[in-house]
């Protein structure tokens, strides 16, 4: 298999993966503004963990196909899936209502537990391909200006999450549990 | 505390955009960790509370 090839499909997945990221942070905040769903401390830890994954897809396309940018997404796939899983525990036992909406029969934090995991092995196979690190040229990914507007997406996200963490918790420590549809602490007045 | 984590993350996603690689992913393992230190309560909480 040629390697040209084998690049070009690395950064197609790479790609793939950062607009399913996107879209995910995307539904989360849709939720947060649109059903005033207010983000609990342990779904901004699962967001920051997605961030984390989107930052190590784009260093792929904006540095070349690299073992570390892996890593990054593996390292916050797993931080993700631990924090979802506790969230899942919280909720497991009968009776018990969960944390806002379900969507498609499963709550937002059950959802980010399953897409961890696939995000997980996913990467893994991906980082298994030897064929993508051999020293012959390894560019970045050739259209830069998608890489740029991907950065932009990324930052604004971030700064979004940041907004909502600084109006719900300020510099300290976030409220356990925030009350759905109630005013942010910093930011109402 | 979470919004020092989110600080620490717009500085990586602005480092790496400026070319700063090795620089971005430093801080984005020292952001890791702070994320791991403010999860590892919500555990030990509740198992203080189990025990």
């Amino acid at each position: 298999m040629k390697r040209s090839f084998v690049v070009n499909v690395e950064q197609l997945f790479n790609i793939l993966g950062l607009v399913g990221i996107f879209s995910t942070l995307a539904l989360a905040l849709s939720f947060q503004l649109i059903f005033k769903e207010l983000p609990c401390p342990l779904c901004l830890l699962q967001r920051f963990g997605f961030l984390g994954v989107a930052l190590g897809f784009l260093l792929n396309l904006r540095f070349g196909l690299r073992p570390s940018h892996y890593a990054t997404v593996q390292l916050s796939a797993l931080f993700t899936g631990f924090v979802a899983l506790r969230q899942v525990a919280l909720h497991v036992i009968p009776g018990s209502e969960g944390y806002g909406d379900p969507l498609f029969g499963y709550h937002l934090y059950t959802w980010s537990f399953i897409l961890s995991m696939v995000i997980l092995i996913g990467s893994t196979l991906m980082m298994g391909v030897d064929a993508q690190y051999q020293r012959v040229e390894n560019k970045p990914f050739k259209a830069s200006w998608l890489t740029f507007v991907l950065f932009v997406l990324l930052g604004l996200f971030v700064v979004s999450d940041l907004t909502t963490v600084f109006c719900q918790c300020g510099f300290g420590m976030c409220p356990a549990n925030p009350i759905a549809g109630g005013p942010p602490t910093q930011c109402a007045k | 505390m979470m919004a020092t984590l989110y600080i620490l993350l717009l500085g990586v996603v602005l480092l790496a955009a400026f070319g700063k690689r090795k620089l971005a992913l430093y801080l984005f393992a020292a952001s890791l960790a702070l994320a791991v230190a403010i999860f590892i309560p919500h555990i030990t909480s509740e198992l203080a509370i189990e025990l």
